[in-house]
């Protein structure tokens, strides 16, 4: 759990700090594109295998059982 | 009738139709009309969601924004999918609450936790007044939309009349249902559309979209980086910040529907897993506003960026299916904002007794508000555009509400969250109409700092006065657990 909130603390802060940071927010093209569009488009990306990480993992599996259990019971 | 106009038409007759079908039988259930019966997956959840993102604000206003403020305008691409990350933990607090607890609305969900009428009110009041402005955006986005294709000023207060008479009629008929099957073809048409456009417009005009930043690098290199001015770093950020927070704390009335309708928590935290894929899609309309930096004059209207360069480059037919495109991205939205607005209305300011007579005032809402903007569209399109400034910053003004309303226990009483709340808001209008502040920082943010000082000094008063114990949140006896409780007995 604690690895996959580290994981996915990397995307929250390398977008925060795109303005920040003066490699990438310079007037500059990447693949042709500009620099600032390149690193957002990639970082908002990696959020999905990220989050998955997170929701494939066998603790969410637990919850949802607990919940399937409880609502059966209601 | 120009080839334009008659696709347009079609087109937006076509979206009401699939707005239809999303009901087979009327329903008199306001629960069944507002969130479907809680039975979404996670498929349907993606493009309701998804069709919150996607207004025609981003369909025309992004590339607007690229084309006046360069990549400044990219601070609007992560703080979607950054509020995601959030909710991917907190919505399904909010999902197994209001399953629990019987909560159609945001201020259902407030008055409940608070335990006051009065604070579901004012949030209702208040989401229904900062959303008017929203919808009549869609409204004139799609009345601009048609001017631009046709330049024809009738078939554009036509085209609105239509297109939001039929919204209103499949609204009344389908309710989040018909926001879900519009949702489908909406977003199907859009993503071609955008695909198209990024592929045609730069190879038309500039050889390709390598060829329109190698341009801009030679002609407006500033507008490749975040630069001092008006769209400075101060300001990227902070409206990053305040937009990521807005969302995250789900202070849009209209996020809710979306989210109560799942059947499952598991739905909930799926979709929040796929949806950053889909806010990609955002990029392309700032590809086209760059490369109308290069073929527009300075001074051009930056909302109507990206249908100019659409007349130039395309033949009739094809400008059509663009302002259907944009159509979709007006009705679609539009529907759910008025589910949203209805829903407040008839559970938390007329608060009506029977569930009959709520439904009756809630579906009268539906086309109350509709006629109000659509009428405010057409005769006074400027009146809300000033109010349309306070929409953002003042619902941003819900986030110390909602945020401490997550908790399991009640940490602050409800005074010292009102009194936060309407201090943040006269903040907010005094930033923002009393010409007070001139800083770049997001004036929701701002506010939000004498909102949260209040809410502190009020809690601390409120303790040493009365000597209060933190409460847990109070637990209704199971048969109790009804939205008939929530809205006669909070």
């Amino acid at each position: 759990m604690r690895r996959n909130l580290i994981i996915l603390a990397v995307p929250v802060i390398a977008l925060m700090a795109t303005v920040w940071l003066p490699f990438v927010n310079s007037a500059t093209l990447w693949f042709g594109l500009p620099s600032v569009m390149v690193w957002t488009v990639l970082w908002v990306l990696a959020i999905t295998p990220a989050l998955a990480a997170l929701e494939f993992s066998g603790r969410q599996r637990v919850a949802d059982a607990l919940e399937t259990k409880e609502g059966a019971t209601r | 009738m120009t080839s334009t106009l008659t696709v347009t038409l079609l087109g937006i007759v076509f979206i009401a139709v699939l707005g239809f079908l999303g009901r087979r039988k009327p329903t008199g259930d306001l629960s069944e009309w507002t969130h479907g019966g809680r039975q979404f997956g996670a498929m349907t959840m993606w493009f309701l969601q998804a069709g919150e993102v996607f207004t025609t604000f981003t369909f025309l206003g992004m590339a607007g924004l690229a084309f006046s403020g360069g990549v400044a305008a990219l601070y609007a691409l992560p703080y979607i999918p950054l509020a995601y990350i959030g909710l991917y933990f907190l919505a399904p607090i909010i999902w197994r609450r209001a399953h629990e607890r019987g909560h159609l609305t945001q201020a259902d969900f407030l008055a409940d936790f608070y335990g006051s009428k009065l604070l579901g009110l004012i949030a209702a009041i208040i989401g229904v007044v900062f959303l008017l402005p929203y919808l009549q955006l869609q409204i004139t986005g799609l009345g601009l939309a048609v001017q631009l294709a046709t330049g024809d000023q009738t078939s554009s207060t036509v085209s609105m009349i239509i297109a939001f008479v039929l919204v209103i009629a499949f609204v009344l008929w389908s309710g989040i249902r018909g926001v879900a099957t519009t949702s489908y073809f909406k977003d199907a048409i859009m993503l071609v559309v955008l695909l198209v456009l990024v592929i045609a417009i730069p190879a038309h005009f500039t050889g390709g979209i390598g060829a329109t930043f190698h341009k801009i690098m030679v002609t407006h290199p500033d507008m490749l980086k975040v630069h001092a001015g008006k769209y400075d770093s101060v300001w990227f950020f902070s409206s990053m910040v305040a937009s990521v927070l807005g969302v995250l704390f789900m202070t849009f009335p209209h996020q809710w529907p979306a989210l109560l309708s799942a059947k499952s928590s598991k739905a909930v935290r799926r979709n929040y897993v796929f949806l950053p894929i889909y806010s990609i899609a955002l990029a392309l309309p700032m590809i086209i506003g760059f490369t109308a930096l290069i073929v527009l004059p300075k001074g051009s209207k930056s909302n109507a960026a990206l249908l100019t360069l659409v007349q130039q480059a395309f033949p009739g037919w094809f400008i059509g299916v663009v302002v259907v495109a944009t159509a979709a991205t007006a009705m679609v939205p539009a529907a759910g904002l008025l589910i949203g607005m209805s829903s407040l209305i008839a559970r938390n300011i007329a608060r009506t007794r029977s569930q009959r007579s709520q439904f009756m005032v809630n579906q009268g809402a539906v086309v109350g508000v509709t006629t109000l903007a659509l009428a405010m569209a057409i005769a006074r399109p400027d009146l809300l555009a000033n109010l349309l400034l306070l929409t953002y910053s003042g619902l941003d003004q819900l986030i110390p509400a909602i945020g401490l309303a997550l908790l399991t226990r009640k940490l602050v009483g409800v005074w010292p969250v009102m009194a936060g709340l309407l201090v943040g808001e006269l903040v907010v209008i005094w930033l923002t109409f009393g010409n007070a502040y001139s800083g770049h920082i997001n004036v929701g943010l701002v506010a939000l700092v004498p909102n949260i000082i209040v809410l502190l000094a009020g809690t601390v008063l409120e303790r040493t006065l009365r000597g209060t114990k933190q409460e847990n949140v109070p637990q209704l006896p199971e048969a109790e657990v009804e939205p008939k409780s929530v809205v006669a007995g909070v």
